[in-house]
């Protein structure tokens, strides 16, 4: 397989869903993508749109504004992992020498929110009353109370993702929040309040890859490319007693470490998929950055703060810069290349030189991408 | 009575299912299943109460001891008094199946 490096970034801000079409926010984050690598949009030869809740077919409509070019194209739905998985087919299409020039761009806007399980025919006991907050605040007290934890080390994820949200110009959630606040933000599902879940609104985000052969025809910068080291997708195995966001996560991460060579312990910047907090505090621990039972030990003495041992959602996560679900992959591939080019001005994590990105999606499917400073 | 519930059985390596799959085994991918009715008997793994919901409710996640984990609404709605690791069982309210703790296990 050959390397594959992303080599331009851009992004709509997230913001809540409003009369903007998704042609404009997508249009918007392809063409900084574009500037960002100095490339013209004739030089870019496949597309990958993800997106989960916009209808069939909106990849030509977008994309037809840049100048209709012919070039294959398809939207990728992978649930929460669209996004990353659209960045995914765009790296599988370089690495296997199909392409050297290949934009992944995320974008959403909250059209419809189907319910997966109905259409499969499938009955259970709680139907809708088991929504997404009421799943992880299931793993939330499970965990608490395995390791004598107080709920307020949940607020204080949100108070870290927030604070890292107010120095990113492209977040939904711009103000910084004391604990009180996040604890007093109103209910929600115990032990969870109101801001420590996700807001779903709109945006976009794009990143465009390349072959060193497209580096060297196009005569790009190949000091400010980053490479994508690995690239690993999984879904979840027959069910077990044991928590399965957290086995598919450590599976997934594993591959993907394994794949670049590296050990947790040579990242410097992850962003990973935290749409309620008790997700942050479960993936560390998945993904090796803390010992099992540690994740809220290591947060309080600031380990994932930008500037301590590895920034943990930097961007502000989807608690902070937000979950439009087709663009957060992406913008996670966004913000670890800003991070590694030392491009993320107030919230630059000192040395960033290997990141990885992670998200998973309802169904359930992991997706992880490790990214690096390889260029001389 | 006891509460049952209607799950499934794969014929070819003995997983059971709630709800039934019906269609294909997850463990093993055998195309045939046959119906198994299953106690409404477990543990409570763990539990969580909506507070956006008026009244409140509690959905818990239950190990049954017929193998799957399943949820289900658990009472009292409010949550008070409910147990980790406690036993649960099974109850009739109106069209639904709710567990609640058995006697000898609440707090």
């Amino acid at each position: 397989m050959r390397d594959v490096h992303v080599v331009g970034v851009g992004l709509h801000p997230y913001g809540r869903a409003s009369d903007t079409p998704y042609v404009a926010l997508g249009v918007h984050a392809v063409r900084q993508a574009l500037a960002d690598a100095g490339l013209a949009w004739t030089a870019v030869q496949a597309a990958y749109t993800g997106s989960a809740l916009l209808p069939m077919g909106i990849s030509r409509l977008m994309y037809r504004h840049l100048g209709a070019t012919g070039i294959p194209m398809a939207q990728v739905e992978n649930a929460s992992a669209s996004g990353s998985t659209a960045v995914r087919q765009a790296w599988l299409d370089i690495a296997g020498g199909h392409h050297d020039v290949v934009v992944a761009c995320g974008v959403d806007k909250p059209m419809a929110l189907p319910m997966p399980r109905e259409a499969a025919g499938i009955t259970d006991l709680v139907g809708d009353l088991a929504f997404p907050a009421v799943h992880f605040a299931l793993l939330a007290n499970r965990y608490l109370h395995d390791h004598g934890l107080d709920p307020e080390v949940l607020a204080r994820v949100a108070v870290k993702n927030h604070g890292n949200a107010a120095r990113n110009p492209n977040a939904q959630r711009r103000a910084p929040r004391t604990l009180e606040e996040v604890l007093d933000s109103g209910p929600l599902v115990d032990p969870f309040t109101r801001l420590q879940a996700c807001p779903i609104g709109e945006g976009a985000a794009a990143v465009i890859l390349a072959s060193d052969a497209g580096i060297e025809r196009l005569g790009l910068d190949r000091g400010r490319a980053v490479t994508i080291t690995a690239s690993a997708a999984r879904s979840e195995l027959a069910a077990e007693r044991e928590n399965f966001d957290v086995a598919l996560t450590r599976a997934t991460a594993a591959e993907a470490l394994a794949q670049a060579g590296l050990t947790p312990a040579d990242l410097d910047i992850v962003e990973l998929h935290e749409a309620f907090t008790i997700e942050e505090l479960l993936y560390v621990e998945a993904l090796g950055l803390s010992a099992p039972g540690a994740a809220a030990a290591d947060l309080l003495d600031g380990a994932f703060d930008i500037g301590g041992r590895v920034a943990v959602n930097a961007s502000g996560g989807l608690i902070g810069m937000g979950h439009p679900i087709g663009p957060t992959g992406v913008g996670q591939v966004c913000e670890i290349t800003a991070q590694l080019r030392g491009e993320a001005g107030d919230r630059q994590h000192p040395g960033a030189t290997r990141g990885l990105a992670h998200m998973v999606g309802v169904g359930a499917v992991c997706v992880a991408h490790v990214l690096e400073r390889t260029a001389a | 009575m006891d509460v049952t519930l209607d799950g499934d059985r794969c014929t070819a390596c003995g997983a059971v299912f709630f709800p039934a799959l019906r269609w294909g085994c997850e463990r093993c991918g055998a195309a045939a299943l046959e119906p198994a009715v299953l106690d409404a008997a477990g543990t409570l793994l763990t539990y969580a109460t909506v507070r956006l919901a008026d009244p409140p409710y509690t959905i818990g996640e239950i190990a049954l001891d017929a193998g799957p984990v399943v949820r289900a609404r658990l009472l009292p709605p409010d949550g008070a008094g409910l147990r980790f690791d406690a036993r649960v069982h099974g109850v009739r309210t109106d069209e639904d199946v709710c567990f609640a703790q058995e006697a000898d296990d609440r707090a």
